[in-house]
């Protein structure tokens, strides 16, 4: 063990001393989580540093968008319309439409015909589909129709991350029945490099299935990457970490980050969540390389090290909001325009300043 | 010649800026609606957001970058009649408030489509949503939408918990808004997450797209965060109805008659992640 190894351990272990809902088991790194059970708080990395990424596309757009129609609607296809609305190509016919977004690296396809059916294929909660099996049928669906643009590089791997049901219910006014039933299903593939996952919805592959098997939707965002240096950066340690997002949710909130000292495992829902206040709860934390996606990130940024967080404030009577967003992991801040968290703590040192978000207010 | 120059000389004087006029009043004012987008009648849309609270009566919040990225995509098909914080805001959502239907006071009965983005909470029979004033709630007892004004077709609103089925209290919670015929409420049946501000774009282009409401929301709220926990419901004469009624889009929401009172017989509703 090297010094920077042993110096994260030291720190990790000191990490969960003080933070003893912390599971060291699955302290590392972002698991498999699904809609059955609440994720635990995980943070750190595995590795002491990581380099720097650069993100492009796989293929430019036109490419991609003939690659998947081939797949898709293979001869004899009925004469699908394109059409190029903004910032994408548009492929549809009366059933399916498919949307290749910007640079070629994010995707939408929606088949409405299935989407028609899947109320009519309505099964018990207790008969849905398992994970096992919509992990199965999910990387079946992308060996089949997405080989040709999901490609994985050097080290690279595809993991499955979440399970999700789309529920429905419905209530009789007159009898007061109430019925719920599982109309479909989500399985999310994430994709790790040397074993470091990456985090904040980049890298995502969401397919839906309906009840009888057929997808009724997958939205990706899948790019390339290459490290952009070749010194990797130093990532910081779980405390650290913990204070970054401290520092950032009171600057959001602006209230000074000495009244938000007090760290305490809660009980309440995930059995691991942080207490970061009175009233504000850190519920989750993956960290990994930070990568938002196509349609959320500035083109030109480096992929960092970065942590993801999910917080909930509990107000008066009851009420509550949900902060979500992601602290750089890496010792040495790099610029980033789309990522405010990095920006406010690149300014850390001069003072206090809460994080707006670049949008236009109200009247 | 002098007399045809007389007669012609003051209309040629008019007809560049009456043309000017026309194609202005063509491209200002009749329906804003883009290429791509399906064809519809446009709705009146209202939108109210809050970041802050008065003396941080509950904590600040990024709203604003949904609820403007959700206006600059509709308003290419819709009438945008307002963007309002929500300053002394409750009695703009109280049935039987003058301010209920006016516009200008950003009522939710002034327009067709409403969305709302701030903090959320529930009670046994009541959802509460944050307004900017101290501690200052607007409650769904008091609310009744879709009777009066512009009659409201859809209320969407961006905040935890409100639309909670899970505990069996749904309706005894949202029923006295549904009463008053609006359509489809739109929200979340337990956390959703601020960031991630392509949800107001996604929503609203898939809408323009001709997608259900309630799947249009469903799915860009989702997509946006996967640990949100979005929602939609709809009410029907019974079963059937009530889900043919969920995949309402915007024309059939506005075609489509309001259910009020005891025609309803059925509600139903659909999310992710639980309910």
């Amino acid at each position: 063990m090297n010094s920077k190894e042993l110096w994260l351990a030291t720190g990790m272990l000191a990490a969960l001393a003080v933070f003893p809902g912390v599971d060291s088991v699955r302290g590392q790194e972002r698991a498999r989580s699904n809609g059955d059970s609440p994720s635990p708080i995980e943070y750190g990395f595995k590795r002491p540093s990581l380099p720097l990424l650069r993100r492009g596309a796989l293929k430019d757009v036109g490419s991609v968008s003939a690659a998947l129609v081939e797949k898709l609607c293979p001869a004899p296809c009925r004469h699908p319309a394109a059409d190029t609305p903004g910032n994408m190509i548009e492929v549809a016919t009366e059933s399916w439409s498919l949307q290749v977004l910007g640079d070629g690296s994010a995707v939408r396809f929606r088949d409405v015909e299935v989407s028609k059916r899947a109320h009519r294929l309505a099964k018990s909660y207790s008969d849905r589909a398992s994970a096992a099996a919509l992990e199965s049928e999910g990387r079946k669906f992308i060996e089949a129709r997405l080989a040709s643009v999901i490609i994985l590089g050097p080290g690279e791997e595809l993991v499955p991350v979440r399970t999700e049901y789309r529920i429905e219910g419905g209530h009789n006014l007159k009898t007061h029945e109430t019925v719920r039933s599982v109309t479909a299903s989500h399985i999310v593939f994430g994709r790790t490099i040397r074993g470091t996952p990456v985090v904040g919805g980049g890298s995502t592959i969401v397919l839906t299935f309906a009840n009888d098997g057929s997808v009724e939707s997958f939205q990706y965002d899948w790019p390339k990457y290459e490290e952009a240096m070749s010194t990797p950066r130093d990532v910081v340690g779980g405390q650290e970490i913990l204070r970054r997002v401290e520092k950032v949710i009171s600057m959001r909130v602006g209230i000074p980050s000495g009244n938000l000292t007090e760290r305490k495992s809660r009980g309440e829902g995930a059995a691991t969540a942080i207490e970061l206040s009175k009233n504000m709860t850190l519920q989750k934390l993956e960290c990994g390389y930070y990568d938002p996606g196509y349609v959320a990130r500035v083109p030109e940024a480096a992929v960092q090290a970065g942590c993801v967080y999910h917080a909930v404030s509990r107000g008066e009577h009851g009420i509550r909001a949900g902060f979500a967003g992601a602290v750089p992991g890496a010792v040495q801040i790099e610029a980033d325009a789309g990522w405010p968290e990095a920006g406010a703590l690149r300014r850390v040192g001069s003072g206090l300043e809460q994080i707006v978000p670049q949008s236009s207010r109200p009247d | 010649m002098t007399r045809t120059l007389s007669i012609f000389g003051p209309l040629k004087r008019w007809l560049f800026p009456m043309v000017v006029f026309v194609v202005g009043a063509l491209v200002l004012f009749v329906e804003p609606v883009g290429s791509h987008i399906f064809p519809h009648t446009p709705l009146h849309v209202g939108v109210r957001c809050q970041n802050d609270f008065q003396n941080n009566w509950a904590d600040t919040i990024d709203t604003y970058g949904m609820c403007t990225d959700f206006i600059d995509t509709i308003r290419g098909s819709e009438w945008v009649d307002f963007y309002f914080n929500l300053h002394g805001a409750s009695v703009a959502f109280a049935n039987g408030n003058a301010a209920e239907t006016c516009n200008p006071c950003g009522g939710a009965d002034s327009v067709d489509f409403f969305l709302m983005n701030s903090h959320g909470g529930v009670s046994e029979n009541d959802s509460a949503y944050a307004m900017w004033d101290f501690q200052s709630l607007a409650w769904s007892s008091a609310m009744r939408f879709g009777a009066t004004g512009q009659q409201l077709k859809v209320f969407a609103t961006y905040v935890c918990d409100t639309m909670q089925t899970s505990d069996g209290h749904f309706w005894d919670r949202m029923g006295p808004a549904f009463r008053g015929g609006v359509k489809i409420l739109l929200g979340a049946h337990d956390l959703v997450y601020d960031g991630n501000r392509q949800k107001g774009t996604e929503f609203a282009s898939r809408m323009q797209d001709g997608e259900p409401i309630g799947q249009a929301w469903n799915e860009a709220v989702w997509y946006a965060d996967n640990n949100n926990h979005p929602s939609a419901a709809a009410t029907g004469v019974d079963a059937n109805d009530c889900w043919n009624r969920l995949g309402m889009n915007l024309e059939s929401v506005q075609t489509t008659p309001p259910l009020r009172d005891r025609q309803m017989g059925y509600v139903c509703w659909v999310g992710w992640n639980g309910d």
